[in-house]
């Protein structure tokens, strides 16, 4: 068996045989009546393919021509912040392109029956003190301020608790660690001092600020260059730790904050996940003891487009979305940018002094007529995991095990599975959980899918899966892998409103981050003109909010340094003192 | 049985319906015994809760008492008809009406329950336990009156008890077969407790007027026989008729009141029950107010903060579904308006319409001062504009996550919002004495809010001590008058309300948030510990 195979009974022959042998008539197998509504949500797959193809095809002549001092090409979080750092230095005249009909990239939301939801990222954590440009959209934004030296967040934006929470056999536990206690007897004792040793080699890899976030800022060392070149699933085996919980969770890590398991993802980005925020503590098995605090984020129910729509606002009709980019020509004077305007159905030539390409790397590529070296040797050691993020929509709260009460996160540990082929489903967020109403009710869970795999092969494999195979087949998963835990879940069903993302995130994979090629990109004069600037998380290697945050804002100001160098200080308005 | 049958085909015919109709009777007669012991079980699990305990505590005695009455069986001499149509008739009044017995006995609160259960059990054993014994005398005697005499052949008398304690088994676990099938499938959900042991009953009593018909020949005093027969058929066809009556008798008197309404609404279990001692309210089986000493809460909730303020105009009510806050603060003739924001239209509905809740709430949500509005207390703060010159915050504990959000800071962020600069707010905050912690939890979180507090308890004795806390912006100052006509408060008897013992001083909390959620814990601990 070589795919995540979630629904039981005839539609898991079904995927198996849709998924395995006969991919290409995968489309063609009859769905089975569904009981509820819903479809793909998002721009057609056929927009953003609509470059893959043109170098073939050819482009039609520009029906249109415009100008702007700085174009942003990609309304994500990188190009948002791009423009945002622009936008507080002074400088006006810019244009933001998205493909996609609205801006926020892999944080845009939804809304079913009124309820907010996401349809990709959905957190922030609290950032530590180096994450400068989270701190400063935060405040700005009213999120956070300082109150004798100690930052205070509004309660309302942090995660309402109960925070997360784990089913393990009939019983749902808080945290997503799994507690010794509730682990088979013969595992205990083995699995605490394992997670101990973890948490010892998270706070010996951490020492000396070799973790931050953004990653840029973090104190680079051949230590790092080491853990960078080997997976974290060898690292860990050969460190003895091979605890089914540990390594359980640790799986689970990766897959959530980078798409792909342990096996694909470096130990550098393994560790990164803990030493960068708050370390690992393993749980205390003393009920004496208080638990080991747990650290904050932000969230929102429709997850981080709540700050992309924030983000966005101020760019008001600058931004334009449906606007696909399909060829970027760096010149000697000025940067030549040929669109498609879906809304207008015409082709566009614009030419802006500098451009800041907030797309993945694979893209950019695409886009510029002589991608620089390091560009293209970046992109050969990319991958990007696919995504499925489902929002199901509920007309009732749903019933439930004992244990831990319905929390934010709510997640399966299922060690089996885990060890299987292609494990992909992280478990369900509720939408609702934010809200301040005082009785559950209707609700949207999202549900996040992962489908990185344990190989490039199974990532691969899994993309065409996610293309090909119908909207049915996908929901019916999604609900069964909930149903799980869950038996009361169809009944309560209304609409199952699916995303998918081919390439939703870079990997980290072993040699990445530790590469030069990624370091070159960020340079000012990454470009042979130092025209076109690359702002986007693929720069750091993995894809989070801080780090596109950082890359966009570095982007942005690296723009407006060659405005200022083109055209003389005299048309700039002097930057703005910070607020 | 059958060999003797077979053995002497010619002389038996007359015998032979007697042994049918005996064979038959084996098979109810085990099949009631089943039932009683199934419903014994049944019963006390569910009174008396522990359903593995009960259960087998309930079949070990049964079965003992089996084995006693079987034993008992052998002084059992003379006139054995007549004895098995007594046994039959006692078997199917005392097992038949045993689950009606039990049930009252519970209602009634009776100490001597477990008593009683297992006394019934007993006796019901012991009665079943001579049954078989004597049904497979009385088929050898009979299959000994067709056979050759009584001087016929040792092989032969051996054979036929073969035969016997075979066929008569046979009969007796077929019976219990069909009846353990029944009884959770068919009986009772279908027919309930009461009227299976009444329906069982009138199975055993029927068995005996077969008897009665079948041996009527050599019965001595069949009239006597007929009366006991009509007369327990009589009894068990009364206590199935009057099943419902008696369940609902018997739960009246297990809430020692009379439920005057129970619905379920989109949001909670509303319970109002009425009894001799006075109206009670359960919202979700937790205990809102009792008419006896309501007065004295909602008296506390209301007056320290209305008198205090001087002349309110504008106030709001949070909760308070039942109007009983209401109609303290309409007391006040400056009052213009009452805007009531209560979750549940049940509610509202319920005390708006029903005559006897009206005459509690002296119709206060009937006023024309009275805005009533449903909808989610937060939600509705979050996007009203108005400001009140009092506040009265009366929700439910702090049993959940999802009530608990109603105690955090960013919520009374939203009453500061709203209150007037000289406005005062109070917060019904659960019990100082029972769970002190979360008392001044909630204190705290008012403060880290920007609100000054004051904390004051009164003694309800359905509650216990229960306590409250104004928070103001401007410091708190006792009033000097009150409503004339309260019952519990006096300006003179107030400043007691706000001396805390030193077993309910105040003690350092965390501040209570969306994000922590630290109240629903302490709250949970603190009255788990009470209910251990």
């Amino acid at each position: 068996m070589t795919t995540p195979v979630n629904a039981p009974g005839s539609l898991q022959r079904r995927t198996l045989l849709a998924g395995a042998a006969s991919l290409p008539f995968a489309g063609c197998v009859p769905a089975e009546p569904a009981p509820y509504t819903g479809g793909w949500v998002g721009a057609d797959a056929q927009r953003g393919h609509r470059l893959r193809g043109r170098k073939a095809a050819g482009l039609p002549a520009p029906q249109w021509q415009g100008r702007a001092g700085v174009i942003v090409v990609g309304a994500g979080i990188s190009g948002l912040a791009a423009a945002r750092a622009l936008s507080r230095a002074g400088v006006e005249d810019v244009q933001v392109f998205d493909l996609e009909d609205t801006a926020g990239g892999n944080s845009r939301g939804h809304l079913m029956a009124g309820m907010a939801c996401p349809l990709g990222a959905h957190y922030v954590p609290l950032p530590g003190e180096r994450a400068v440009e989270v701190i400063e959209l935060l405040e700005t934004l009213g999120l956070r301020r300082t109150e004798r030296g100690v930052p205070v967040y509004d309660e309302r934006h942090l995660c309402h608790s109960p925070q997360e929470r784990l089913f393990i056999a009939g019983q749902w536990h808080e945290g997503l660690l799994p507690p010794v206690d509730a682990l088979p007897a013969a595992e205990r004792d083995r699995t605490l001092a394992q997670y101990r040793k973890f948490g010892a080699l998270v706070d010996a890899a951490g020492a000396g600020g070799a973790f931050a976030m953004p990653t840029a800022r973090s104190a680079w060392s051949a230590n790092a260059d080491a853990l960078d070149a080997v997976a974290l699933a060898p690292w860990l085996a050969a460190h003895g730790l091979d605890a089914p919980a540990l390594r359980w969770y640790l799986d689970y890590c990766c897959r959530d904050d980078y798409g792909a398991g342990a096996a694909q993802v470096s130990a550098w980005a393994g560790l990164h996940y803990f030493a960068s925020r708050h370390g690992f503590r393993a749980p205390n098995p003393s009920p004496n003891e208080s638990p080991p605090e747990r650290d904050g984020v932000l969230t929102w129910p429709e997850g981080n487009a709540w700050l992309a729509r924030r983000m966005a606002e101020p760019m008001g009709e600058r931004l334009q979305s449906g606007q696909v980019v399909m060829r970027v020509d760096e010149g000697r004077g000025d940067v030549s940018v040929d669109t498609w305007n879906v809304r207008a159905q015409r082709s566009e030539r614009w030419t802006a002094a500098q451009v800041v390409l907030a797309v993945p790397l694979f893209i950019a590529a695409r886009l510029l007529d002589a991608p620089p070296a390091a560009l293209t040797q970046a992109v050969a050691a990319m991958r990007h995991s696919p995504w499925l993020v489902g929002n199901l929509h509920l007309a009732a709260a749903l019933d439930d095990h004992p244990g831990a009460p319905p929390s934010w996160d709510n997640v399966v540990y299922d060690p089996a599975r885990a060890a299987g082929p292609a494990p992909a489903t992280l478990g369900y967020v509720d939408a609702m959980h934010q809200s301040t109403r005082s009785v559950p009710g209707p609700t949207v869970l999202t549900a996040y899918w992962a489908l990185g795999g344990d190989t490039p092969e199974q990532l691969t494999m899994q993309r065409a899966r996610l293309l090909n195979q119908p909207w049915s087949a996908w929901a019916e998963a999604v609900v069964q892998d909930i149903a799980r835990v869950h038996p009361d879940l169809p009944a309560k069903l209304k609409q199952v409103d699916l995303m998918r993302y081919g390439h939703a995130m870079s990997v980290p994979v072993p040699g990445l981050r530790s590469g030069a090629a990624l370091r070159a990109l960020a340079e000012p004069r990454a470009s042979p003109e130092g025209r076109v600037h690359f702002a986007h998380s693929d720069l750091s290697g993995y894809s989070v909010f801080e780090e596109a945050l950082y890359q966009g804002t570095r982007a942005g100001t690296a723009a407006r340094a060659g405005l200022m160098r083109d055209r003389g200080a005299a048309v700039v308005r002097p930057a703005r003192p910070a607020a | 049985m059958a060999g003797t049958v077979e053995d002497a085909p010619a002389d038996a015919p007359s015998a032979r319906p007697a042994e049918v109709a005996l064979l038959v009777s084996v098979f109810v007669v085990a099949a009631c015994g089943l039932v009683y012991e199934l419903a014994a079980g049944t019963l006390a699990s569910y009174l008396l809760g522990d359903s593995i305990l009960q259960f087998s505590t309930v079949i070990g005695t049964y079965l003992f008492a089996m084995g006693l009455g079987s034993y008992l069986s052998r002084f059992f001499e003379r006139q054995l008809v007549a004895h098995f149509l007594r046994i039959e008739l006692l078997v199917g009044l005392v097992g038949g009406l045993m689950p009606t017995a039990l049930f009252a006995l519970q209602s009634l609160a009776a100490p001597s329950f477990r008593f009683a259960l297992y006394a019934l059990v007993l006796l019901v054993g012991l009665l079943v336990g001579l049954e078989i014994p004597l049904v497979m005398r009385i088929l050898k005697r009979l299959g000994k009156g067709q056979g050759k005499g009584p001087s016929a052949g040792q092989d032969d008398d051996r054979g036929s008890l073969k035969n016997l304690v075979s066929q008569v088994l046979t009969f007796d676990y077929l019976g219990a077969l069909a009846v353990s099938i029944a009884f959770p499938l068919l009986l009772v959900p279908q027919l309930g407790l009461i009227r299976t042991g009444a329906f069982f009953g009138l199975l055993n009593a029927g068995v005996a007027v077969w008897a009665l018909w079948l041996f009527r020949a050599e019965l001595r005093r069949l009239p006597a026989h007929a009366l006991a027969c009509a007369l327990t058929v009589a009894a068990l066809v009364g206590a199935f008729a009057a099943a419902d009556v008696v369940t609902t008798w018997a739960e009246d008197r297990f809430y020692a009141d009379h439920v005057l309404y129970s619905e379920t609404s989109a949001y909670q279990r509303v319970v109002v029950t009425a009894s001799r001692q006075g109206v009670r309210l359960f919202l979700n089986g937790n205990l809102q107010f009792h008419s006896r000493d309501e007065y004295r809460y909602h008296e506390a909730l209301v007056h320290p903060a209305m008198a205090a303020h001087g002349a309110p105009r504008k106030v709001l009510v949070l909760g308070g579904g039942d109007g009983m806050a209401a109609r303290e603060i309409l007391k006040y003739a400056s009052v213009e308006s009452v805007t009531l924001v209560e979750l549940d239209p049940h509610m509202t509905q319920l005390f708006s319409a029903q005559p006897l809740l009206r005459g509690l709430n002296a119709d206060s949500l009937r006023s024309s001062r009275m805005h009533i509005v449903n909808a989610d207390a937060f939600a509705w703060l979050e996007q009203d504009a108005d400001s009140f010159d009092v506040i009265v915050v009366d929700f439910p504990d702090p049993t959940n996550f999802s009530i608990g959000k109603l105690y955090t800071q960013s919520f009374y962020r939203l009453i500061d919002q709203h209150l007037n600069a000289s406005g005062y707010a109070v917060v019904q905050t659960t019990s100082p004495l029972i769970a002190r912690r979360s008392f001044w939890t909630v204190a705290t979180t008012l403060e880290a809010a920007g609100l000054a507090t004051t904390p004051y308890h009164v003694h309800v004795p359905s509650f216990g001590e229960w306590g409250f806390i104004l928070a103001s912006r401007r410091p708190y100052r006792m009033p000097a008058a009150l409503p004339v006509g309260l019952r519990f408060l006096s300006v003179a008897g107030l400043p007691a309300l706000f001396n805390f013992p030193l077993d309910m001083a105040r003690v350092p909390t965390e501040v209570n948030r969306l994000s922590n959620q630290v109240l629903v814990q302490t709250f949970e601990d603190e009255w788990g510990r009470v209910h251990q």
